[in-house]
């Protein structure tokens, strides 16, 4: 009995002490890293929470708009892009292009140095197209170069041949990274590269634990100066409330994305400052399934447009943290004609929508399915369109999925009329924007219907003009015609970005779509 | 017991194997296509074509099942994650341990608070504390996971800095999360010892010992609980179970990074030989616990001991032609 009972009590002793050591990592670091991720921020660290784990730090990865805060953490790129769309320089000073236009001469800035000390080259940067092309998403951007008959000039310049015109080939390079050759080639693989990659940004990934968090820690080397604060924390919390609630303890330093609510809490508590300035680029809005008969019609894409009242969704389903937009560029946009703020036809107004659905042949109404996904603001403006159309004599059947789901229909089958589609990246020179994401179904579709090959073919001229007036001006006679005839998605709302951050951190710059901690410091 | 138990190890095979194929099949019918989320929507047709064929996604079902078990039966290899190229192994190796950690926490604080309370109310049954307990037991059950974790926080992480808000970083931060998921199964484990008890209490042998002047407190924990612990161990075996498995919401709440939450972002981004691995090790993991239920079983009622000993010494006394004529 005596034995029972002593056994009884080391096994409870051992369980103790396997919950006390089990709970001291979450994973691979065995560790959580410089200053401790949960430990809130000591005077040389800051914590910047994400809403999730990029799972590999390849370039194009951090481009996403949950990563944007680290993004220039962990790579240099060679231009970068501000709020205005215009380009500015980083890895790369200075250019010339070829006289007809098929090639580049870049001049590397010199004396960029990589993590490991090794001085970065041209053949370093070369190799970062190449390998960047082939390992990420966005390397399909990267289709204009002639990498056979591109050279090394010397190690700080670099020569580029196109294989075509592409007006737009700067920002084709704001998703690639620059990396060290000698580092990717050591490798096993690629994915082993990408889980903590050679480059020559202002912190070094010292620690990661899956799921959890990325350890960050200042690389004095680099050259736009040695960052002044130590360590950057990159905390994943998927829970935006949660997340508020670690800024007002003192557990986060920085928080994105917030939304109107969060942000005016966040707003209101001690010692935390908010920023709403970054350009907006994301757009939420309402793609339409041109292989439907009614959709088909541009007077039932017209009636749609006119039924809906955007500053109504605005308000309720985006909770005021967004504005209605009124051309299929955002006013960051290159091109964006400012004519449409007054000019806009398609304001709400159910009388004028009912007319344009009695003139395509629908007066006696008509059943349209839309396609929305988990976000629950998205959700929200399904049921507010649903309302809406039902005032002008559509009934709209809500059909809801995962993202996943919702997206793999629109791509792969037709089996859907309207869907509700969030993008972003809507800045800047955005013709590759409007090809992939806007162009979602346009694109897919624009084989199988007349109005296809007008839109792509406004899209092919752009890319083709090299000089940015003429670009701005194809632009703006682009959304005349998108305007007026074509309206394959609904403009729908450019939603507001609000950030919040610690204000004892000072100094954060934030030229564009980016945020460069480099002279950032905590008071 | 040893046959028993392997006997036990052996039924699991074909049960894993029925759960392979039914998760196997689900992801296979379900809509979202892995390259188009992993490469997004900037991919070419022909880069899509070249990732799926790469992870063999263009090949027939029956192909892509039959190469996924023989991958698990000859190299134990379960696949390698879409999103991030390593081996599913690792990732879960990885946080397997955090999700095991916090399910035995739950399973402590939920067996001790559940048992004590269910005594209580068992010995004061009909009284104000009885019904004051079932309320509570009730109110237990019905709160939602999320809720009470949101609120956990706010109580003792905002407002009293006792706790930290989230995280995984050492014993402080698995409080919050234990007793958000402890206190919801503690209902349970109260509402089964309470009724498991009050079925002992009413027996012969518990009037008895009372008539010969037994003290209370030893008629409850020697002669009444004990009897009563079948059941018990039941609930408690399943709550560990559940909380192994259904730690997501927990774990999205407090951001730990567990099993639940690497399933949760896997299958969001249709990483299917992350999911395939995660519910496998799961669905062992359940039945596992099940088969220390069932050896738990044995340890604390002699009766269900005497019954593995017995059939042992029956097999060993056979006459040898008892024997010969069960082998023909």
């Amino acid at each position: 009995m005596k034995l029972r009972k002593h056994l009884a009590l080391v096994l409870c002793l051992a369980m103790t002490a396997t919950l006390f050591a089990g709970c001291g990592s979450g994973g691979n670091g065995g560790g959580n890293g410089t200053g401790g991720a949960g430990g809130g921020s000591a005077k040389d660290t800051i914590v910047i929470v994400t809403s999730g784990d990029p799972g590999r730090l390849r370039s194009d990865n951090l481009n996403s708009l949950k990563e944007i805060p680290f993004n220039r953490l962990a790579y240099d790129y060679l231009f970068t892009r501000n709020g205005k769309g215009e380009f500015s320089p980083c890895i790369c000073e200075s250019f010339e292009l070829d006289g007809d236009n098929l090639g580049v001469t870049m001049h590397l800035r010199k004396g960029v140095k990589f993590h490991d000390g090794n001085t970065m080259t041209a053949d370093d940067v070369l190799a970062s197209l190449y390998y960047g092309k082939q390992d990420t998403a966005s390397g399909s951007q990267l289709d204009f170069i002639d990498f056979d008959n591109s050279k090394v000039v010397d190690n700080d310049t670099l020569y580029l041949k196109f294989n075509r015109i592409n007006g737009v080939w700067q920002s084709s390079f704001l998703a690639i990274g620059i990396i060290e050759r000698s580092a990717y080639e050591a490798a096993a693989s690629p994915d082993e590269f990408y889980l903590n990659p050679m480059t020559t940004s202002a912190y070094v990934l010292q620690n990661w634990v899956s799921g959890d968090s990325l350890t960050f820690k200042a690389f004095p080397d680099h050259w736009y100066g040695a960052p002044k604060i130590e360590n950057i924390i990159v905390r994943v919390i998927s829970e935006s409330s949660v997340a508020l609630m670690e800024l007002q303890t003192g557990g986060a330093d920085v928080l994105f994305n917030l939304s109107l609510a969060n942000y005016e809490s966040a707003c209101n508590m001690e010692n935390v400052t908010g920023y709403d300035e970054q350009p907006p680029i994301i757009n939420v809005f309402l793609g339409c399934n041109l292989e439907n008969e009614a959709l088909s019609k541009p007077d039932v894409r017209k009636a749609i447009a006119c039924a809906i009242d955007w500053d109504a969704i605005c308000a309720g389903a985006f909770d005021g943290a967004a504005v209605p937009c009124v051309s299929p560029l955002g006013r960051n946009a290159l091109g964006f004609d400012s004519k449409w703020e007054t000019q806009y036809p398609y304001a709400y107004n159910p009388e004028k929508a009912k007319e344009y659905l009695a003139a395509a042949g629908y007066g006696d109404g008509l059943a349209l399915r839309v396609l929305v996904d988990e976000t629950p603001s998205r959700q929200l403006m399904a049921e507010q369109l649903s309302n809406m159309f039902s005032a002008v004599g559509i009934t709209l059947t809500i059909d809801k999925y995962d993202a996943a789901t919702t997206d793999d229909i629109v791509a792969n089958s037709s089996d859907y009329d309207l869907y509700i589609r969030g993008a972003y990246n809507n800045s800047g020179d955005i013709v590759t924007f409007l090809r992939t994401s806007m162009g979602f179904t346009a694109i897919n579709v624009e084989a199988d219907t007349e109005q296809g090959p007008r839109y792509t073919g406004y899209l092919e001229r752009i890319s083709a003009e090299m000089d940015q007036d003429a670009r701005a001006g194809l632009y703006k006679e682009f959304q005349e015609d998108f305007i007026n005839n074509m309206m394959y998605w609904m403009p729908g709302v450019q939603m507001t970005i609000y950030s919040a951050y610690n204000s004892s951190i000072e100094g954060i710059e934030w030229p564009g779509e980016y945020w460069i901690w480099n002279n950032a410091y905590i008071k | 017991m040893l046959r028993y138990i392997i006997k036990r190890i052996l039924t699991l095979i074909p049960v894993l194997f029925c759960v392979a194929f039914l998760i196997f099949t689900m992801m296979y019918m379900s809509r979202g296509d892995p390259a188009t989320i992993m490469l997004g929507d900037q991919a070419t047709e022909e880069q899509l074509a070249e990732w799926r064929a790469v992870r063999g996604l263009d090949k027939p079902f029956w192909e892509q099942f039959g190469s996924y078990i023989w991958g698990i039966i000859t190299r134990g290899d379960f696949g390698i994650s879409y999103k991030t190229g390593q081996h599913v192994t690792q990732s879960l190796l990885e946080r397997f341990p955090t999700t095991f950690v916090l399910a035995v926490a739950t399973c402590a604080i939920a067996t001790v608070f559940g048992v004590l309370l269910g005594i209580l109310a068992a010995n004061r049954q009909g009284t104000w504390v009885d019904n004051l307990l079932r309320v509570l037991g009730m109110a237990g059950v019905s709160i939602p996971i999320f809720w009470l974790g949101l609120l956990m926080i706010i109580w003792f992480a905002v407002d009293r800095h006792w706790f930290p808000v989230s995280g995984w970083y050492g014993p402080r931060y698995i409080v919050l999360p234990a007793l958000t998921m402890g206190l919801t199964f503690t209902a349970n484990i109260m509402r089964t010892t309470r009724s498991s008890m009050l079925d002992c209490i009413r027996q012969d042998y518990v009037i008895t010992a009372r008539a010969k002047g037994q003290k209370e407190s030893v008629i409850t924990w020697h002669h009444v609980l004990r009897n009563a612990l079948i059941p018990i161990i039941t609930a408690v075996g399943n709550v560990f179970g559940i909380s192994l498995c259904g730690a997501v919401i927990t774990e999205q709440v407090f951001s730990i990074p567990g099993l639940g939450s690497l399933m949760i972002n896997a299958i969001n981004t249709r990483d299917y030989p992350l999911v395939r691995g995660s519910v496998l090790l799961l669905a062992a993991s359940f039945a596992v616990v099940n088969l220390l239920v069932d050896l738990l079983y044995a340890f604390v009622d002699p009766r269900i001991k005497a019954q593995f000993v017995g059939s042992a010494r029956r097999k060993k006394k056979q006459p040898p032609q008892a024997k010969e004529a069960r082998q023909a």
